[in-house]
């Protein structure tokens, strides 16, 4: 507090002691306001010139900051494009191992029917739009990746009996992508080295981007994710959310829920031993029927309408029969 | 903390009276942040009632800035913004509503262009288009030239206009199945 009156040397002594105790109640605010307001308030502050402290040192203050929040879940920080180009990759990984089963009037079909379902899910709209493909695969599969593309392979189209139960399938996978499970999946520590790569000193300084950097640690990400999808499959909880939230979007939809218990029953007795796929990545038909029942007997909806076994018959025959 | 000169002016109280005050700002709801939203997807339509088959009046593309009007309902918000090329009436604001997941509160910046400048915080960052994009999917598929192939099919699903829905296709598609809605939104 400057007082009137005072010789030149007590304010210079006031004001500086004043600068640091600015800082520390900028610093003080900036937590209390969270992560979001760190870096306003700071530069708010840095801009008055009254911390008494050079444009490098306030940097370093803003840096500790920032090393402070070192641990970034990708799921707070990612945006919408850079889970497209990330689930584009899985999606190239996907197709590469399986290969997409090349018959329009089936894709086409499946593409239309998947659209239409994710209207109903609490994430409708996503960067690039939905894209469904059948996937030239006995394995009972499917996949959903960030962006957000969706395979199901023949294998599982063959435990469909109707177009309500193949909604059910389309159903749990955009689940997937509404709870955005992959992203879930990438690990904070592998998401917190990305951010600080991009951010780094040395890529301002170059004039240009760390791309050899930022490309490993893509691989890494990617890794994360396509693990959770081919690999070990989502956790236990993860799957009863997408069962959950998949049997709710089907009743929105205007869909038999009932169908997933069918189409679980189906898959039960052709999923025998089988350790690939579905048998290896997911809970047992069994565990997940055993949590979805008490879901459905409250929700069912009725009644067969003959246009739609028709068109899931007939574009559909060549898919779930044989080649 | 002494060396950054922790004033010894000050009394216990007032420093008490101070993280009382920060706390109390940690509390305040940011109101301010919903006003303004970004789009978030790369193109997304607007429409006349907040419901899947209302009437389309115009889309927005990616980063477009728009006001809030009514954020009361769970899943739509009614959004004002310039009209697009393209639409109806292009000079003027086009008002209707929008998905809640089609939108963001944070800013996105386009990524052209865009230079990280002075040290920006790990959401700029990533917002500015410094993260993954084009460039580090294009490196990456020169690592895996075995994923050329998987690459070009996406691209041509991606570039094929039948794999683009339109609201009409939905509704159409719905209607036909004899498949009734049980709410829209």
């Amino acid at each position: 507090m400057i007082r009137h009156g005072t010789t030149p040397e007590r304010r210079m002594m006031h004001r500086a002691q004043l600068s640091p105790l600015l800082l520390w109640i900028a610093v003080a605010v900036a937590f209390a306001g969270g992560c979001s307001v760190i870096n306003t308030v700071l530069d708010t502050v840095q801009g008055t010139g009254l911390t008494g402290l050079s444009n490098d040192q306030m940097n370093l203050v803003k840096s500790g900051v920032q090393v402070g929040e070192k641990l970034v879940d990708a799921v707070d920080t990612i945006t919408p494009e850079q889970e497209y180009i990330i689930g584009r990759a899985a999606a190239a990984k996907i197709i590469e191992r399986y290969g997409v089963y090349e018959n329009d009037e089936a894709n086409h079909y499946l593409n239309l029917l998947g659209n239409a379902v994710a209207n109903y899910s609490d994430l409708p709209e996503v960067y690039s739009g939905y894209h469904f493909l059948i996937l030239d695969s006995d394995e009972i599969n499917a996949f959903a990746v960030p962006g957000a593309f969706v395979f199901v392979t023949r294998g599982l189209l063959k435990c469909c009996a109707t177009e309500d139960q193949l909604v059910a399938v389309v159903a749990h996978e955009i689940a997937h992508v509404q709870n955005r499970h992959a992203i879930k999946s990438i690990k904070s520590s592998r998401w917190s080295q990305v951010l600080t790569t991009a951010g780094s000193e040395a890529m301002k300084r170059a004039g240009g981007r760390n791309l050899a950097a930022l490309t490993d640690q893509f691989e890494g990400v990617l890794e994360d994710v396509t693990d959770a999808l081919i690999v070990n499959g989502y956790s236990r909880s993860m799957e009863a959310a997408a069962d959950r939230d998949g049997v709710a979007i089907v009743a929105r939809c205007g869909y038999d829920p009932t169908a997933m218990i069918q189409m679980l029953e189906t898959m039960k007795q052709r999923l025998g031993s089988e350790s690939k796929g579905f048998g290896s990545t997911h809970p047992s038909p069994d565990d997940r029927l055993a949590k979805i029942r008490p879901l459905i007997a409250s929700t069912s909806a009725g009644g067969h309408v003959p246009a739609r076994q028709a068109r899931f018959d007939t574009l559909l025959a060549e898919a779930r029969g044989g080649r | 903390m002494r060396g950054l000169g922790f004033p010894r002016i000050w009394g216990r109280a007032v420093w008490a009276s101070l993280a009382v005050v920060c706390v109390a700002i940690s509390f305040v709801p940011r109101a301010h942040a919903q006003k303004e939203m970004s789009v978030q997807v790369r193109s997304s339509p607007v429409r006349e009632k907040p419901k899947v088959l209302a009437k389309v009046l115009g889309k927005l593309s990616y980063g477009t800035r728009v006001k809030v009007l009514d954020a009361g309902n769970r899943a739509w918000l009614k959004v004002q913004a310039p009209s697009e090329p393209g639409t109806a009436t292009p000079k003027k604001m086009l008002a209707g509503w929008m998905r809640l997941s089609a939108l963001t509160k944070k800013k996105l910046r386009l990524r052209a262009g865009a230079s990280v400048g002075a040290l920006a915080s790990a959401d700029e960052v990533a917002l500015a288009g410094k993260g993954f994009d084009e460039e580090v999917e294009r490196v990456y598929r020169r690592k895996n030239r075995n994923l050329d192939r998987a690459f070009a099919r996406l691209d041509q699903l991606e570039r094929d206009p039948s794999s683009k829905v339109e609201p009409q296709a939905v509704a159409d598609f719905l209607r036909v199945g004899g498949v009734n809605p049980r709410e829209e939104s």
